[in-house]
């Protein structure tokens, strides 16, 4: 069954894009969401534009960019520092960059860090090379502000950070945050983006076949007039080769005018600017937001706690361990005694369990006022 | 290999499972009373001058002193010399038998004592003046709810996911301990009119500034999520 096009009225395309920032620590600091339709590049462009502006942070490391150079370009216009990953496509190892050798590590991994080879005009990006002694050889890129701030040893370093901080962020959030679920069914009415595409390159190619014409007119004027001089004249072979000239550029010109009418056509055939539907965000926003409110919250409840545990503990762990166990309450005048019931727990998980609440004995857990305790329940129920 | 009997964690609990005869709130006014004073005898005035009358034999309360651990050995009730009792844990107040995602509960607790909603309760209370003044016609009940009404509707929706209700209709058809959590349980009926009025006073851009903490360094990371 035919459904209409993607870009018709009323019909919106499924999924939604987040740009998401942490920081150093792991917690979540920004988001903003787009279309699916919008180039990935473009937004992140745009929340980048953002995120210092929100936060204060100076540089932003990002994943391996699609249209890396036009967000580096960017990024240095505005003075802002901009980290990532070099495209796999582009490095042809190291005799594409004028790279020194930075430091020798102890397991042999070399790093090199410079500029392009031939130097490429408009392109802000300091290269650093990773070359182990085994393996993939690891590039990076930088805007000037990125390395003014990090050191580009350090690099390779601060994007497996980034790595590890926000693809395990995502999961989590993904298992016990509800990241993925959508909220809301609101749609807003925007212009239709697909057809201000087409119009545009129309348009551009519009003004090209002008140009042809305009270019074309001149160029026959002049042969016109050496053809009517030879008649005139009575010349006789210089007359048939001017006439072929002007043949060959009338035709050029009748072309260029027969281009120029197609695409005419094709204008009037994609009509007055239309509208399109797209979802809007704000619901999606104010639950991502409590999202990462509540992973922040989960995230320094842990590093909390683990400072009173011995063996380390994830939070996953601590979520089926911990937070979605059953248990019962009592309350006094003086204290509150949370019990929770380990029915159906392995020893390791009871003496894992047992530790959890010998930690959160230690953290001196208040509820209004009241010391809060907490012990295990080893009866059977 | 056995558990470890060492562990403070380890000290028992009680099944307060409502029985036949006893009822959880009986068993756990009795838990009470022998936790304070485990060498008291079942026989003692105190037991049975309990608030609420318990109706059951000596044999009984006897089984039960044994189930928990809390039964003294045989003889007259004396005092080792040194042997403290129980410190007192003053009157009981509530009990709650029966309760699900205790994790959550004592996270909570822990949650309010470092703040809690004090990021985020002052952003959305301007952000409803900031909607007010180019909307002064508009009226609809989000721009007369008290902050406690306000607070505890986000709450609800703040703490969803960890008691694994992740749509808002879940609400209606998941069992959550949301009453014993923030003191009141809540459907979607309530909570869906409120995200919308939410969306109304642009709340998410409202809310951006809490996800920022005090200090922040000089590195952002960032990288995109897409939802299907």
């Amino acid at each position: 069954m035919h459904k209409g096009k993607l870009t018709m009225l009323g019909r919106i395309m499924a999924g939604l894009q987040a740009v998401i920032t942490h920081d150093a620590a792991g917690q979540g600091l920004f988001v903003a969401y787009h279309p699916p339709a919008q180039p990935l590049s473009q937004f992140i462009v745009d929340s980048c534009q953002q995120v210092p502006l929100a936060t204060g942070a100076s540089v932003c490391v990002i994943d391996r960019a699609v249209n890396a150079l036009a967000l580096a370009r960017t990024f240095d216009h505005q003075g802002l520092g901009l980290l990532g990953m070099l495209d796999d496509n582009e490095p042809h190892g190291l005799e594409s960059f004028a790279a020194t050798l930075e430091e020798t590590r102890k397991d042999g991994t070399r790093v090199y860090s410079g500029p392009w080879q031939i130097p490429r005009a408009d392109d802000p990006r300091h290269v650093v090379i990773v070359e182990p002694v085994e393996g993939k050889t690891f590039v990076s890129w930088g805007t000037p502000r990125g390395k003014a701030t990090v050191a580009p040893t350090a690099w390779p370093q601060v994007d497996r950070e980034r790595r590890e901080r926000q693809e395990n962020s995502f999961k989590r959030m993904m298992d016990h945050g509800a990241l993925n679920t959508n909220y809301g069914r609101k749609k807003m009415i925007g212009a239709d983006r697909q057809q201000q595409r087409v119009r545009e390159q129309l348009d551009q190619a519009l003004e090209a076949a002008q140009k042809r014409i305009a270019k074309h007119g001149q160029e026959v004027k002049t042969p016109q007039a050496k053809v009517v001089e030879s008649a005139s004249k009575g010349h006789g072979k210089r007359l048939e080769q001017r006439q072929r000239t002007l043949a060959v550029l009338e035709k050029a010109h009748k072309d260029a005018q027969h281009q120029h009418g197609q695409l005419a056509a094709q204008v009037a055939a994609v009509g007055p600017p239309g509208e399109r539907a797209d979802r809007d965000f704000c619901k999606q926003t104010i639950m991502t937001v409590r999202t990462l409110l509540l992973e922040n919250a989960l995230m320094s409840f842990m590093a909390r706690l683990l400072g009173f545990l011995k063996t380390k503990v994830s939070l996953d762990c601590l979520l089926q361990l911990l937070f979605e166990r059953s248990g019962a309450r009592m309350e006094t005048a003086t204290q509150v005694v949370y019990w929770i019931n380990t029915a159906g727990f392995s020893v390791p998980y009871h003496r894992r369990l047992a530790e959890v609440v010998g930690g959160l004995c230690a953290m001196d857990l208040r509820d209004q006022g009241k010391p809060i305790h907490v012990r295990l329940q080893t009866m059977p129920p | 290999m056995p558990i470890p009997q060492s562990n403070p964690g380890d000290a028992p609990g009680p099944d307060w499972c409502a029985g036949r005869k006893v009822t959880e709130t009986h068993k756990a006014l009795l838990w009470k009373l022998l936790s304070d004073d485990p060498t008291c005898p079942s026989r003692l005035h105190a037991i049975a001058e309990t608030p609420e009358q318990i109706t059951v034999t000596l044999r009984h309360i006897n089984r039960l002193r044994k189930a928990w651990g809390l039964n003294r050995g045989k003889g007259r009730p004396h005092r080792v010399d040194g042997q403290k009792k129980g410190e007192p844990q003053g009157h009981l107040v509530r009990v709650t038998a029966s309760l699900s995602f205790v994790g959550v509960h004592v996270c909570e607790a822990w949650w309010q004592q470092h703040g809690g909603m004090s990021a985020v309760m002052p952003l959305l209370q301007q952000a409803i003046p900031t909607y007010r003044a180019p909307h002064p016609d508009d009226d609809f009940p989000l721009l007369h709810h008290r902050e406690q009404t306000l607070r505890r509707r986000f709450q609800a929706l703040f703490f969803a996911p960890l008691l694994g209700i992740e749509t808002l209709t879940a609400f209606d058809t998941h069992a959550h301990p949301l009453q014993t959590l923030l003191g009141r349980g809540y459907h979607s009926a309530t909570l869906t009119p409120c995200l919308g009025p939410l969306e109304r006073i642009d709340a998410a851009g409202a809310l951006l500034p809490a996800l920022v903490p005090q200090q922040v360094g000089h590195i952002a990371y960032v990288d995109g999520h897409m939802i299907a």
